[in-house]
């Protein structure tokens, strides 16, 4: 089979085709990893790992961390306090989620003032500095680009209002907490709408709904209530969505596609999927992407147990494409650079459809 | 239908005006707070299945918890003092190093609707922090969450730690979380191991010896 570029073969992926090995994916780096790895510049990051998706420029944080090629990755100093088009260090941030020392603690959308406050403008230059992306895109077409961010319509509800109040207005309010998704959700359909304009092949929606063992609401609420919300996304991006969530999700993925996404992200092992499982009940219909464990397998210098997870991974999933070898979060702090490096070197190496 | 199943069926059902007017009426009526108690608890437990068996889901789980904590207040000041329906105080955190808390959040309120006094400290927390905090506060209960593998360590020093504090026996130690399995729990010691929050206030309960 000839060698494709990682565009291609991603693109290949995201169309349902074979492409000549399995893709690489992760939903975000950590800036120590970063700096560690690549000496703090993202592409080189990226290119070490050899992964075939790179992030195009975006803001993109998650508790308190700036992501991927955000745009900046330096930490703001204890003092400051956000407000600004940087979410998450001290203070309250521009959705209203309220965060002390980037660890989110709340959030202060109560009335329906606040929902007109706490929707910021666009501003989407400003968070996707366009002109470093169009050169970024234009000088690397052999790579695939997403758009990867953390605050996709349902997750930026919850933790706008705070995530114990939430669930008192979900069961007290229902219109109130409809009304907020569905400004989360335009304002995340603009979002990607312009990641599509600068050049992202896909998006990768980061958007949390579920935790170990459970999903947060029904998945009969769920498809009621978000499906509408991801599929007005899928419409407004014109380019394919992917959904990132922790946690046990696998009771939403046929919501995942009734919604019209591409795919989704993490499936997270220790939450309780079953990449097996997941593949012979969905692997027809929905790109899959993760599930090698980045809580034992990547933190340790162990990488024999990498490759036997690489492996596991490449067994229940890899068959008829629609796969991309991904970690199960994402590459955190405590990840072992070596350890990740060896995850996706052993990906290309036993990933290849010809063998 | 008796006031003792409109209140199972209010907590139940997570309606705080009806847990509240429940109470009032079985009161009225000369109901023993001890029994009250023991329905709200019955509902509590019910809704800890039913959320197990994936049943119910944390909106429905957390308004029962409220209606409970609001039928509590009303019992409160009967309660306050009397050794036999005191449940005590859970002092619960987060770790060092995982900043994550909505686990944590969700445990501490099964425990608040069910009528004990908890003690978040919060998250990031040192084992000297637990220590103090175990100091100051005197809690039957210690229960300490771990979303992150990379903070295992750390929550088996901390257990280690807390085990061989002067305090010891004066109190139990609970934990859970993403990254805890009960195979782990046990390995490093600890009294207790809960794999959601339904369960974490029957384990708890079960530690104490309470009903």
């Amino acid at each position: 089979m000839v060698e494709m570029t990682s565009r291609e073969r991603v693109l290949c992926t995201l169309r349902g085709d074979l492409p000549d090995r399995v893709p690489t994916l992760t939903f975000g780096i950590d800036p120590k990893i970063m700096t560690a790895v690549g000496e703090g510049s993202i592409t080189r990051t990226y290119d070490v790992f050899g992964l075939d998706v790179h992030p195009i420029f975006c803001q993109n944080w998650c508790q308190g961390i700036p992501l991927n090629a955000a745009l900046s990755l330096d930490v703001p100093p204890d003092q400051q306090t956000a407000g600004g088009t940087y979410a998450g260090w001290n203070g309250v941030d521009e959705f209203g989620r309220l965060w002390k020392r980037g660890s989110y603690v709340g959030g202060v959308v109560k009335s329906e003032e606040d929902i007109e406050r706490y929707v910021p403008q666009l501003v989407l230059d400003e968070r996707m500095d366009p002109e470093k992306t169009r050169v970024l895109v234009k000088n690397r077409p052999d790579k695939a680009f997403c758009l990867a961010t953390h605050t996709g319509p349902f997750g930026l509800t919850l933790e706008s209002i705070g995530f114990e109040e939430f669930f008192y207005v979900y069961m007290d309010d229902r219109p109130f907490i409809e009304r907020l998704l569905w400004e989360r959700t335009r304002w995340f359909a603009e979002i990607a709408a312009r990641g599509a304009e600068l050049g992202a092949d896909f998006v990768l929606m980061g958007d949390d709904a579920a935790f170990k063992g459970r999903t947060y609401i029904s998945p009969a609420d769920f498809e009621e209530l978000v499906v509408p919300c991801y599929a007005a996304i899928v419409r407004r991006a014109g380019i394919p969505v992917m959904w990132h969530s922790d946690g046990y999700i696998k009771p939403l993925l046929n919501a995942a596609v009734m919604a019209g996404l591409v795919g989704v992200h993490s499936l997270e092992p220790k939450a309780g999927v079953d990449l097996g499982e997941v593949k012979k009940a969905f692997g027809d219909k929905l790109v899959l992407a993760g599930n090698v464990d980045c809580g034992e397998a990547l933190i340790g210098s162990d990488l024999e147990l990498v490759r036997r997870e690489v492996r596991r991974c490449m067994t229940q999933a890899k068959e008829g494409g629609r796969y991309m070898l991904s970690d199960s979060n994402s590459i955190h702090a405590g990840c072992n650079p070596e350890a990740v490096k060896e995850m996706y070197r052993y990906a290309r190496e036993i990933g290849r459809y010809d063998i | 239908m008796n006031s003792s199943q409109e209140l199972f069926d209010a907590v139940l059902t997570g309606n705080s005006q009806k847990a509240r007017i429940a109470v009032e009426h079985a009161l009225s009526n000369g109901t023993d707070v001890r029994e009250l108690i023991g329905t709200m608890n019955s509902a509590m437990e019910e809704v800890g299945r039913k959320f197990s068996r994936s049943e119910i889901f944390l909106p429905e789980m957390m308004v029962a918890a409220r209606a409970m904590k609001s039928a509590m207040e009303i019992l409160e000041p009967l309660i306050v003092g009397n050794p036999i329906l005191a449940r005590g105080k859970i002092v619960i955190g987060t770790i060092k190093g995982d900043l994550h808390d909505i686990g944590k959040n969700l445990v501490a309120m099964m425990f608040k609707g069910a009528g004990f006094e908890v003690v978040d400290i919060g998250v990031d927390v040192s084992r000297e922090a637990f220590l103090e905090s175990i100091r100051q506060e005197s809690p039957r209960i210690v229960a300490i969450c771990a979303l992150l593998t990379t903070v295992l360590t750390e929550l088996a020093d901390a257990v280690a730690f807390l085990r061989d504090s002067a305090a010891r026996n004066d109190f139990k130690i609970m934990v859970g979380g993403a990254a805890v399995d009960s195979e782990f729990a046990e390995r490093i010691g600890a009294d207790g191991y809960a794999d959601d929050a339904g369960e974490a206030l029957q384990v708890a309960k079960q530690l104490l010896g309470i009903a």
